[in-house]
């Protein structure tokens, strides 16, 4: 079992890993462009020849990564909250199943381990910025903007996760999709 | 599959994972700084200048560097001062 949230958590902080540095990657140069800013790449990775430049391109090239952050977030949330598995209305399942979209329809272990992860990403780059932002290495506005992001998907997430707890709780039917119990039992002979 | 091997398996996959996340944080370090000519100040660069001490006791003693001017004002000075 822990074993296969493991798995899934990997394979699910894949796309998220890549879209990510190659959004960093991206803006620096994007940014440096923008503002005309003169940059060496070496051994090192870029190189900056002033730290008001450096102070600019690291604000900047973070805060589009918090935009990437946020898209994906909201990206999750929308799923869980609407094409939930477990509470998705008749006529909205109709509707996906019209436009062929049904692989929207997903179930708590995908979003909640999608959610996870990408919410980790969002933690973990909050707490980069908050460093840098107390070293004057990247300007206030940004860190603000990471743990308004941070704080409120979270509190979005979680209350997605207590109205399907709640659900369970309620005593409808819940049904594990999983093979699991079934191979266990094989392998004990009991099937 | 063993005990042992499944958590084996699992460390790696935990040690995976903390490298998936840490990766794109680590984009962060990739950025720095060139100064050039940059000279290096210790505590034992600073220059300390010798002052001038005036054992006059009647006068008062204004310390100066030796570079500067040592401006000494007697009391006679004062009293002229004030008498004007």
């Amino acid at each position: 079992m822990f074993s296969r949230i493991l798995v899934k958590l990997v394979d699910q902080s894949i796309t998220p890993a890549i879209l990510l540095i190659s959004t960093r990657l991206i803006s620096v140069v994007a940014v440096s462009r923008i503002f005309d800013i003169q940059f060496r790449i070496s051994g090192g990775g870029f190189t900056f020849n002033s730290p008001e430049d450096y102070l600019l391109v690291n604000s900047y090239s973070t805060f589009v990564m918090i935009v990437v952050l946020t898209v994906g977030l909201l990206y999750i949330l929308l799923k869980s909250y609407l094409f939930h598995e477990s509470h998705i209305t008749p006529s909205m399942t109709a509707k996906l199943f019209t436009l062929r979209l049904s692989s929207f329809i997903q179930s708590s272990f995908d979003l909640y381990s999608q959610g996870s992860i990408w919410l980790s990403y969002s933690y973990l780059i909050s707490l980069v910025t908050g460093f840098m932002y107390m070293f004057k290495l990247m300007y206030p506005w940004v860190f603000f903007a990471s743990i308004t992001l941070t704080l409120i998907s979270t509190v979005l997430l979680i209350l997605d996760v207590e109205s399907e707890l709640q659900m369970r709780k309620s005593g409808e039917a819940a049904y594990d999709d999983t093979a699991e119990f079934l191979e266990d039992r094989r392998e004990s002979h009991l099937i | 599959m063993s005990k042992f091997t499944k958590v084996i398996f699992d460390a790696m996959l935990l040690i995976v994972l903390l490298g998936m996340l840490i990766i794109p944080v680590g984009s962060f370090g990739m950025m720095s700084v060139n100064i050039p000519n940059q000279t290096v100040l210790s505590t034992q660069d600073i220059r300390k200048e010798p002052t001038i001490e005036v054992k006059n006791t009647n006068t008062r003693q204004v310390t100066e560097p030796m570079n500067d001017v040592v401006t000494e004002t007697t009391e006679s000075d004062e009293m002229e001062q004030l008498e004007q």
